[in-house]
């Protein structure tokens, strides 16, 4: 074999496994519910220029994010018991419009997979904003969430604010 | 060796494989120490006030209770999901005492308790309940806050992952 036609299959080699490992990442289905953390904060994100017409195209992709219904236990948030994902969409956009900015962060992220298509998480979620009167907001909260896969697509069935203090 | 070669070596060091190695260690045990031994962490919110203000900076040493549990007096490192967040609280109770707050002094067992590092003044009343099993009960030195804008209670030992330096 040739030095040249060695380094080829070596590159080929390489490329394969960069591509497998691309491949797994992609398809590996707690890498799939991180990222699905990962697109549902920036969906909540607000600047101080979003339009209505942003928002409510927010509010209808909010709406794919949960099973119908969802059980949400974030009585806090305004949001408890088993809604529909519309119901879901309108009440987190009304909160929504009192920030002037909002940044959702999900830190610490602990997916299981109780069963297929199943994925059980634990998270620290961080809100930080600006109402729209200038005072600030900071919020750390543990939440548990359960996610269903339905169609390729995970969906969160259900979430659930964790007392990390109890008085 | 010339002090000024050293300093030379040591500022523009030769890139070679030992160097390299060296550098890895280096990294690596940074990491380590500064993510798990010793976390540098920043203060955000009032609620330890006079003990510790916003924006302070800490360093978070989360071997201190490797071998033993928090004791009564300690200021804790309470974590949410993770170590990314924490609640920075001092324990006043431990399991099985009695916590109640009469006129805004602390009471454990029934027996008021001397807080010289608490911030005044202080009007919480809390009606006696018991530290379960396996927890312990904090709060922040700020006492003037109102009792329902401060976050404390009781919560897991397993979720105090170190004290702050």
């Amino acid at each position: 074999m040739t030095a040249g036609r060695g380094l080829w299959l070596t590159a080929a080699l390489a490329a394969l496994l960069a591509l497998s490992v691309a491949v797994w990442h992609h398809r590996n289905p707690t890498r799939q519910v991180v990222r699905r953390f990962a697109s549902l904060a920036t969906l909540i994100d607000k600047d101080a220029a979003e339009s209505p017409i942003q928002a409510a195209i927010r509010s209808q992709q909010l709406q794919g994010y949960f099973t119908n219904p969802a059980e949400l236990q974030t009585p806090v948030y305004g949001l408890a018991g088993a809604l529909t994902p519309t119901d879901i969409a309108s009440q987190t956009m009304s909160a929504r419009a009192f920030f002037l900015t909002l940044s959702l962060r999900f830190q610490d992220l602990h997916v299981t997979h109780p069963s297929r298509g199943i994925a059980e998480a634990t998270v620290t979620a961080r809100i930080e904003g600006q109402t729209s009167t200038g005072d600030a907001v900071e919020e750390i909260r543990e939440m548990q969430c359960v996610l269903h896969r339905e169609s390729g697509t995970w969906r969160f069935a259900s979430c659930k604010l964790v007392d990390v203090l109890k008085k | 060796m010339n002090p000024h070669l050293m300093l030379r070596n040591f500022l523009f060091p030769r890139l070679n494989r030992r160097f390299f190695i060296r550098l890895t260690l280096v990294a690596a045990v940074t990491w380590f120490a500064c993510t798990r031994v010793l976390v540098p962490m920043r203060i955000h919110g009032i609620s330890m006030e006079p003990t510790y203000h916003d924006g302070d900076f800490g360093i978070c040493w989360r071997l201190r209770y490797l071998f033993h549990p928090p004791q009564r007096g300690d200021i804790v490192a309470v974590r949410f999901a993770g170590p990314s967040a924490v609640l920075l609280k001092r324990v006043v109770a431990l399991a099985g005492d009695e916590v109640a707050f009469r006129g805004g002094t602390l009471y454990v067992n029934g027996i008021a308790q001397d807080e010289p590092y608490t911030a005044k003044p202080c009007d919480w009343e809390l009606p006696p309940r018991r530290v379960e099993s396996g927890k312990v009960y904090v709060v922040g030195d700020n006492r003037s806050l109102p009792i329902e804008d401060h976050v404390f209670g009781q919560t897991e030992t397993k979720r105090v992952i170190g004290t702050i330096l």
